[in-house]
């Protein structure tokens, strides 16, 4: 016979399990694709567009932004973490609703990224990796080892195997410095006839890196070849060795991809460089950001985008 | 009776309510915990990669957990066509780059250099095959099985466990391939593989040996 409280139990326990039941079930958190849902704008934070490499970046990522929908505003941080910092303090209160984030540390932007994403503002990280797996839903970055441990291999080939060199490296708080860094190394550090004069940071800057390998030509000045973590620095180094009246006598090695870069390649006033995509990094960047925004939850953690060596044998094929 | 059957079907009613409420509106969500060996924050010591990647060949390539391709097959396939041999039987982890291959055969040594072990795998076409020693490089240890994702590791670990696994290929891979080996002899091979084909020479299908046999 059925009485009052036992079916009270029995309906609580029937509750009780559909209660489990809805927990589980893909609601909101898993992500029923909304395609109807309404744009929303969308922030690209930027390092710096005092470089054309990162105004590519930048301008690629709102072009891809509004053209799915979504209006697009670009924040250039000067490379300053202060600035990138304010930046997310503004837009996290101004009801922007997805981040693409070029960042200024790999460390320092950890603290801004997690502002944004604990208030509800997803962050997509392109180019410049950050330190968490928290902090952003994405990142989409161009495999820099593998790209460098290219440059390594043709360094190593077009050096004979042995020789003096230099390096020029990126901002020190950058993550791509040191993996373009370690896989040069990976390679050029098993040939015992190499011999690494100098390294030295010069930011990833141009004019930098003209002061910096004017001042190590003046200590060494019988270097076979510099590496440079970017073509910045290399066609600053390549500057220096002209005004010492040594270059085409110093094999030069940069990593981007630029097009004045590829010339260099091309007209062999630099060796190498390796081809990155900004475009690729920006526009997939773009994308992740608006599946989220139409609710989207499955999306890769970390996306590496291959890298291509150029050489004066390809360099044609990159030229534009 | 009549007046708990009607007060066990408003609470029913409630109960219902209450579901739909909640399916609408769910005040938890149960999410899979955080896969793979790190949290991708960077944190791995260079012992504990080191210890990922021997568990790795132990586990995973010495004995491969993913069926190799059969290198004839492959050498086929690429000569044929490059681009659907890397579609249909490589691996990579991001976007764009070279495919990766796990693949198993046997070939005669047609010659032996400083890249290594070149192999006849009676297979003609413009790929050529050669089983390397010496110095390793690139990712095909780490890629080829397509067991190693990047969003388990941060770049360092990633980066740092390709390496890792290379000198393993180094010092036990290669190891029968240190003894003199002879134009004529036939090598068995279960090896990581890339084409290299990048600087317009004729395209070279590079093997990382994991198990070798010299015969």
């Amino acid at each position: 016979m059925l009485t009052w409280n036992s079916a009270i139990v029995r309906a609580a326990a029937a509750l009780g399990a559909l209660l489990l039941l809805a927990a589980c079930h893909a609601g909101a958190e898993h992500g029923k694709v909304d395609q109807t849902a309404e744009p929303g704008r969308i922030a690209i934070v930027v390092s710096t567009l005092n470089n054309p490499w990162f105004v590519v970046l930048a301008n690629t990522a709102r072009a891809e932004a509004q053209r799915r929908g979504h209006p697009a505003t670009i924040f250039d941080s000067q490379n300053d973490p202060a600035k990138e910092a304010a930046h997310f303090e503004n837009l996290v209160t101004s009801g922007y609703r997805a981040v693409l984030l070029d960042a200024t540390d790999a460390k320092g932007s950890v603290a801004n990224a997690l502002q944004a994403t604990r208030a509800g503002v997803p962050v997509f990280t392109m180019d410049r990796e950050i330190d968490s797996r928290e902090a952003a839903v994405s990142q989409v970055l161009s495999d820099n080892y593998a790209g460098a441990e290219a440059i390594g291999e043709y360094f190593v080939e077009q050096l004979g195997e042995h020789g003096n060199y230099v390096e020029l490296l990126g901002i020190v708080g950058d993550n791509n410095t040191w993996n373009r860094s370690r896989g040069f190394h990976s390679v050029v550090d098993r040939f015992p006839g190499f011999r690494m004069l100098a390294q030295q940071s010069a930011d990833f800057d141009r004019s930098r890196a003209l002061e910096v390998m004017e001042s190590i030509l003046q200590a060494h000045p019988d270097i076979d070849a510099v590496f440079c973590g970017n073509d910045a620095m290399a066609l600053g180094a390549y500057q220096a060795l002209l005004g010492a009246g040594r270059a085409g006598r110093v094999k030069v090695f940069g990593f981007d991809g630029s097009q004045d870069a590829v010339q260099a390649v091309a007209q062999g006033k630099m060796s190498a460089t390796a081809m990155q995509y900004p475009q690729v990094m920006a526009s997939t960047a773009a994308e992740f950001a608006d599946r989220y925004l139409k609710g989207e939850r499955k999306l890769p953690g970390r996306v590496p985008v291959a890298v291509d060596l150029i050489t004066r044998s390809n360099a044609a094929r990159f030229a534009q | 009776m009549g007046g708990h059957l009607h007060k066990l079907s408003r609470l029913s009613i409630l109960a219902a309510v209450i579901v739909v409420m909640l399916y609408l509106f769910p005040p938890f969500h149960i999410r899979r915990l955080a896969g793979g060996p790190t949290q991708g924050d960077g944190k791995l010591a260079a012992a504990d990669i080191g210890r990922l990647a021997a568990d790795f060949w132990n586990e995973h390539l010495a004995v491969p957990s993913v069926p190799p391709t059969d290198a004839r097959a492959l050498l086929e396939a690429l000569n044929q066509d490059p681009t659907a041999a890397g579609q249909r039987y490589g691996r990579r982890p991001g976007i764009g780059g070279p495919m990766f291959y796990l693949v198993a055969g046997e070939g005669r040594v047609i010659s032996t250099d400083r890249a290594g072990v070149w192999l006849d795998l009676g297979v003609g076409g413009p790929v050529r095959t050669v089983l390397q020693t010496g110095p390793i490089f690139g990712s095909a240890l780490r890629d080829a099985t397509g067991l190693l994702h990047p969003q388990d590791f941060s770049s360092f670990e990633f980066n740092e466990l390709g390496a890792r696994l290379n000198r393993l290929s180094e010092t036990r891979g290669e190891a029968p391939l240190r003894s003199a080996v002879q134009a004529g002899s036939r090598v068995q091979f279960l090896a990581a593989a890339r084409l290299n084909d990048t600087m317009g020479d004729a395209p070279v299908l590079k093997l990382a040996p994991i198990r070798v046999r010299v015969q």
